[in-house]
């Protein structure tokens, strides 16, 4: 999604640039009626008498049913399957950026994601043994709380049902105190040679 | 009429915001304040007073945000005493009917080290 969200906006910022130039240049050129600087001048600029010669006949090979206008239709439904996608990743809301902790009439206390993922390794990595590998946190859209994903290793000699049972009582300062639902998943640490 | 260290007369606003750091950075919990967001800032007669924005709230009061980089505490705790020290802090200076919602935002956590 995160991509896709880039995508959009490079392919946005380019089209409108491409759309505001061909806007000022027609509007420039609408000034005159002949001559240079006028409508007809910029289609003879652009070569678009040509173009229309040039492009006539593949027009008209469209217009018959064949190949040509197989092709053409699949470009057209990718194009707006391309559009689509756009579409989803500039209008998809954006998850938050704050988990909302708390919030009372005194005021609200929030977290960013970073803030309470470290807080959340620094907790799992006091447990003997357990070190934290990706903490991963994920704020309602609404309201309060969030679901914290955290992986962590273990050592072989630990039961992966321990490990899980200790993280999750070290994160419970965390996961008490706020509407926090920890999912932990760990896995036994691989031995060095 | 409140007035700054230079016997200049400074907004209310101002004189929340100004008292609120303080009342933040004396906090051991507290490595430092935030200023990244754009928004984590009050600014009034020239004066910046980063990492607390200050807005007037319905009712004639200002509404603090604090965006703290805290040191690893209890957050829950963390917020609660922020909101004792700031309203203490205001009802010192006769600012405590100004004062409104104190919300807090921790931004990160540093480890003992992190300094302010």
């Amino acid at each position: 999604m995160v991509g896709l969200r880039a995508l959009s906006r490079l392919v946005t910022f380019v089209l409108l640039a491409a759309l505001a130039l061909a806007g000022a240049a027609v509007a420039v050129c609408s000034l005159g009626s002949e001559g240079t600087l006028s409508l007809p001048w910029l289609a003879d600029q652009l070569q678009l008498p040509a173009a229309r010669e040039e492009v006539r006949d593949f027009l008209h090979t469209l217009e018959t049913p064949g190949p040509i206008a197989l092709g053409a239709a699949a470009a057209g439904l990718a194009a707006m399957a391309a559009g689509v996608l756009l579409l989803i990743g500039a209008l998809w809301p954006r998850r938050q950026r704050l988990a909302v902790l708390e919030r009372g009439e005194s005021g609200t206390l929030g977290a960013t994601r970073r803030a309470l993922s470290r807080a959340a390794a620094s907790l799992v990595d006091g447990v003997h043994g357990i070190s934290a590998r990706r903490v991963r946190l994920r704020p309602r859209r609404r309201g309060v709380g969030a679901r914290l994903d955290l992986r962590a290793t273990r050592p072989e000699t630990l039961p992966g049902d321990e490990a899980k049972r200790r993280a999750g009582r070290a994160l419970e300062p965390l996961s008490t105190s706020f509407a926090l639902r920890p999912h932990v998943r760990t896995r036994a640490a691989s031995r060095v040679m | 009429m409140i007035v700054g260290p230079g016997k200049v007369p400074v907004s209310e606003r101002l004189a929340l915001a100004r008292l609120a750091r303080e009342a933040a950075l004396d906090s051991h919990e507290v490595a430092s304040l935030d200023p990244r967001p754009s928004s984590a800032a009050t600014t009034s007669g020239g004066e910046r007073v980063e990492g607390v924005a200050s807005l007037a709230a319905p009712g004639g009061a200002y509404e603090l945000t604090l965006y703290v980089i805290a040191r690893p505490v209890s957050l829950h705790r963390l917020g609660e005493q922020l909101r004792q020290r700031v309203r203490r802090s205001a009802e010192a200076h006769g600012l405590g009917e100004e004062l409104g919602a104190v919300n807090v935002v921790v931004t990160d956590v540093v480890g003992e080290e992190g300094g302010r």
